[in-house]
């Protein structure tokens, strides 16, 4: 709730059901109405969790929830390997491939994310992450730099497919803008 | 034949208050007690159902913008009847919260 209460509502504004948007327009009007810093943000959050909740009523925001709660599950399962191994110390190449596993899901979790509120925004997080995995994919390539014992060829794989990703992510957001144009345009 | 469900404590104690007169919805939520995800949501289904209707009302405060006033409608307030006549506990609570909260 560290938030502002409008970037709250304007947050719920994108992903509320357009046959529920109106709503937003009260709850909008009701924040002006409420005195208290601290019960108008309580009040934004509320609507947020509103909003959320019928955009996963409606088959666009089940879609989300299932792939992104799967990539939360993925990083979960992937941090309890990370803890479980440095206990019972696990092969170097085990933890490894926990970490690089859960890095994976989190960038994906992170761009779920953003197709849910902001076109733009996954634009720029996928050439970001596809800029990123090339130049960490060179860098292993010409330095055959292993990780935790894993050899370089096999990072230079992995770099390079998490860049085929991104990239795929940036025109699948190119797609969509020219699709849905009149819905997810950013102003 | 389609079962009958019970309207939880949250949408019985929202109709209840909503039976004695309208409410504005931050009005409803600092007499309820209930918090703005979960009253909403009732609200939304309230009125999905023909029971709530809802009219812009302009506000005393000039320079703010006009609020949703809600109310039940002829439907609402049968429905609201029936509920709550199976539930006098629920009215006592309601009498003793009752301090004319319309703002």
């Amino acid at each position: 709730m560290i938030l502002s209460a409008l970037i709250w509502v304007s947050m719920a504004r994108r992903i509320m059901p357009d046959a529920n948007k109106d709503w937003l327009d009260a709850m909008e009007a009701e924040l002006f109405a409420i005195s208290d810093s601290a019960m108008r943000q309580k009040f934004a959050f509320g609507c947020f969790q509103t909003a959320l909740f019928y955009a996963a009523r409606s088959r666009k925001g089940l879609s989300y929830i299932a792939r992104g709660g799967g990539a939360l599950l993925i990083v979960m399962m992937c941090f309890y390997g990370i803890l479980h191994s440095t206990r019972i110390g696990a092969s170097e190449e085990l933890l490894a491939i926990s970490y690089l596993i859960s890095g994976l899901c989190l960038f994906y979790l992170g761009g779920a994310a953003l197709l849910l509120t902001s076109l733009k925004g996954l634009k720029i997080y996928a050439i970001l992450g596809f800029a990123a995995a090339l130049i960490s994919a060179i860098y292993c390539r010409f330095t055959t730099q292993s990780f935790e014992g894993l050899p370089a060829d096999f990072l230079v794989a992995i770099n390079f497919e998490v860049a085929g990703i991104m990239l795929c992510l940036f025109l699948a957001s190119l797609y969509l803008n020219c699709l849905y144009k009149p819905e997810l345009d950013d102003a | 034949m389609t079962r009958k469900r019970a309207p939880s404590k949250s949408t019985s104690l929202v109709l209840s208050h909503l039976r004695m007169q309208p409410y504005y919805g931050y009005a409803l939520i600092k007499i309820t007690g209930l918090k703005s995800g979960t009253l909403y949501p009732i609200l939304m289904r309230l009125k999905e159902r023909g029971v709530l209707t809802s009219s812009w009302e302009a506000t005393q405060n000039p320079g703010r913008p006009p609020r949703q006033l809600y109310k039940l409608t002829p439907k609402g307030r049968a429905h609201a009847n029936e509920v709550l006549s199976e539930d006098d506990g629920l009215q006592v609570n309601i009498q003793s919260n009752l301090g004319g909260m319309t703002s």
